[in-house]
């Protein structure tokens, strides 16, 4: 069987899978550990204490200092990256296929009009800034000493696993390195290694950080700590 | 063997209609027309090699398509080309009189002739589901290549194993390069090859006695070279963004790409785009359906013909429903095993 | 009266368009009839190895137009030869016996190969004439 046929096929099945096991098997794992019962009486009560959700969304001016260069490339690269995987035709074709077996119906049924979808150009302009935004934080933590001396497996696979759709998407994109076929199937692979690894590794901030600051906001509320 | 000069002018044919067919068929072969003098010199001086035409698991679409040639005619092929001396669909005899025809031009062309091959080659228990003349197909190929100078692959049935090959694949179809080992061997890979293609690929190996350049599928690049994509007319739309949604829409009534209905040009490798079938008329994607990828290995395997290259195998909603409720079980079984030693821990702190 | 003859039929043939390649095929042959006129090195392009539409063969056509010679050689089939409006610039289209285009070429020369007739040929006719005028 040849690399294109196979990550179209059992390749993208396990890895679809594995993706939805670890998932849920990480969530329901936290979701049902048991909390510590706060028997005191809520200063205020209910869930306002999610706004902390977007109050953290940028450092305070204090600790901008430090921060500033990894908040910025980090909102590059998800913008870049969020803007490449959800409005370049191909994905919306992948993504309303998907949604078509699970749950019946596409965008276009529900909503009347079709989900859109930028030029090809202006979705390689996004790949290549998000590109750039992790080579740009890899080099930073390389040189920082302290972060250097901080860093595991984890931190640079995952940064490994994440670039690798996005180069290969813009390799495929461009035909530029080899046959099509083989780019393709290259991009598919690597995408497929990422939805292996995601619910393993620090990727899973993707959930648990709206779990992590969710609960930190609320418990702050409670204790009617200003937010 | 006498020379294709000496049969021609024996047959009353003209130098300048000789040099005419050579013309044409530098054309058909895709070479530039400055080499038509070396194409009538090579033809002149070349012997007419015995063709043998095998045909195994196949539908005979690719003998229909090979009918359907115009450039050089069929007729001109067989007469004049080769000496075809057997062929089950089109020639006279049938019987032990055919199979007696084929071990006498093996014997008598040994190590010199070429064997064309339609049709997968089951291996399944023993080969017994493709026999002929009280032999498996299995033998049949490997005893009729061992004498041929080269091996040709016609179809995609031949080439990669094609429709009998697709999942189950209960008669353990192969293709003809998973048997013939040691041999040169040409893939002309199509469901059917288009007729020119395949003529095109003898008349280059007759020419000049020498296989053409292949690529990594063993496949003439002269004719493989490209994908669909890189030569579609439509390319503009697709450009452009303007693809056809369903069948019989506005965008499909105005030609626009059918990248969204299923169409594989952009991985398939073959000279529809350009050569296109019946003498240049039209191709699937000029006539509204997109390419279903029948070059290529396993196409039929490779998902439906109308969803979206970009689209892939994801398992489907049962396997999705079953992983999750696995996931929840795991995690879970992990949630419980968690609260056992947060129990533990709280009472011995 | 099904709901399927409500559907419009809009015949729209993409394939009719011109794409402009022919202004590139004519820059091409401008260069050819320049090295034969200096070079005296005959060429010749094959238009089915292009990627031509037919509003490009029509738009050809036109352009090229028609010059002093036309003549029809019948062997194995019909061969037109046109010379075009540009004296040098032949264009032959080769035809089989069923009348299908075999080949067809744009030659930049004196006069086509298949005007000319081979040594071998003649070779041929003069020995029949000699065996006709024998006694």
């Amino acid at each position: 069987m040849d690399l294109l046929t196979f990550v179209r096929g059992p390749g993208m099945q396990w890895a679809a899978a594995i993706f939805v096991v670890g998932i849920l098997w990480r969530l329901v794992g936290i979701l049902l550990l048991r909390g510590k019962k706060d028997l005191s009486e809520p200063r205020k009560p209910g869930w306002r204490g999610l706004r902390l959700l977007a109050l953290r969304s940028w450092p305070r001016k204090e600790f901008l200092g430090g921060t500033a260069f990894g908040e910025i490339m980090g909102y590059t690269f998800h913008i870049g990256f969020f803007v490449a995987l959800l409005f370049y035709l191909p994905h919306i074709l992948f993504f309303e296929d998907v949604a078509k077996g699970l749950i019946g119906v596409n965008f276009k049924q529900v909503f009347g009009v079709g989900w859109p979808y930028l030029p090809g150009g202006a979705v390689y302009f996004f790949s290549a800034i998000s590109v750039a935004a992790l080579f740009a934080v890899l080099i930073h933590r390389i040189a920082s000493p302290v972060k250097r001396m901080l860093s595991n497996f984890d931190d640079y696979f995952s940064w490994f696993v994440t670039i690798a759709p996005i180069a290969t998407g813009m390799l495929a994109f461009s035909h530029f390195g080899g046959p099509y076929p083989t780019l393709l199937g290259l991009h598919l692979a690597s995408v497929e290694l990422l939805m292996i690894w995601f619910p393993f590794g620090k990727l899973m901030h993707a959930f648990t950080i709206f779990l992590a600051r969710g609960t930190q906001g609320v418990t702050f509320e409670r204790k009617g700590a200003s937010l | 063997m006498t020379t294709l000069g000496d049969t021609l002018s024996a047959s009353g044919v003209s130098r300048r209609a000789f040099l005419k067919f050579c013309t044409a068929l530098t054309s058909l072969m895709a070479l530039p027309p400055s080499m038509a003098p070396a194409v009538a010199q090579a033809l002149a001086k070349a012997k007419r090699p015995s063709v043998i035409w095998l045909s195994f698991q196949e539908c005979t679409g690719c003998v229909e398509s090979l009918t359907r040639t115009n450039s050089p005619t069929l007729e001109n092929l067989i007469l004049d080309l080769v000496s075809l001396d057997y062929i089950e669909t089109l020639q006279a005899a049938s019987g032990f009189a055919a199979e007696e025809a084929r071990q006498h031009a093996m014997k008598e062309s040994n190590g010199q002739y070429l064997l064309l091959v339609d049709g997968s080659i089951p291996v399944a228990d023993g080969g017994i589901y493709g026999t002929l003349a009280g032999e498996s197909f299995v033998d049949m190929l490997q005893e009729s290549a061992k004498g041929a100078a080269a091996v040709v692959a016609i179809g995609s049935c031949a080439s990669f194993g094609g429709l009998p090959k697709a999942n189950p694949n209960p008669t353990g179809a192969r293709s003809v390069s998973d048997i013939v080992k040691d041999k040169p061997v040409i893939n002309v890979p199509g469901c059917p090859p288009i007729a020119v293609v395949m003529t095109g690929v003898l008349a280059h190996y007759l020419t000049f006695g020498k296989i053409p350049e292949l690529d990594a599928q063993r496949r003439p690049l002269a004719f493989y070279g490209e994908t669909i994509h890189d030569r579609c007319y439509r390319r503009p739309f697709y450009d452009q963004g303007k693809f056809a949604k369903t069948f019989d829409d506005e965008g499909a009534r105005s030609g626009w790409c059918l990248y969204e209905l299923g169409c594989k040009g952009p991985i398939t490798h073959n000279a529809c785009a350009t050569v296109k079938w019946n003498a240049g008329t039209s191709f699937p994607i000029q006539s509204g359906h997109g390419c279903l990828g029948c070059s290529e290995p396993d196409f039929w395997d490779n998902g439906s013909f109308y969803k979206a290259l970009a689209t892939a195998d994801w398992g489907g909603a049962k396997a999705i429903g079953t992983a999750a409720a696995v996931g929840v079980a795991v995690g879970a079984a992990a949630a419980y095993a968690a609260r056992k030693r947060q129990n533990r821990v709280s009472k011995e702190g | 009266m099904s709901a399927i003859d409500n559907i419009g039929i809009k015949v729209i043939e993409a394939a009719d368009l011109p794409t402009g390649n022919v202004k590139a095929l004519l820059h091409e042959l401008s260069g050819l009839l320049d090295a034969w006129l200096s070079t005296g090195e005959a060429a010749s392009i094959d238009l089915r190895s292009l990627p031509l539409t037919r509003g490009d063969y029509d738009e050809l056509g036109a352009t090229l137009g028609a010059g002093a010679v036309s003549a029809s050689v019948e062997a194995i089939g019909l061969s037109e030869v046109r010379e075009t409006r540009y004296p040098g610039v032949w264009r032959v289209t080769h035809r089989n016996e069923a009348g299908e285009i075999v080949a067809d070429l744009l030659e930049v020369c004196d006069a086509p190969v298949i005007l000319r007739s081979p040594v071998e040929d003649a070779a041929d006719g003069l020995i029949r004439l000699k065996e006709a005028l024998r006694p």
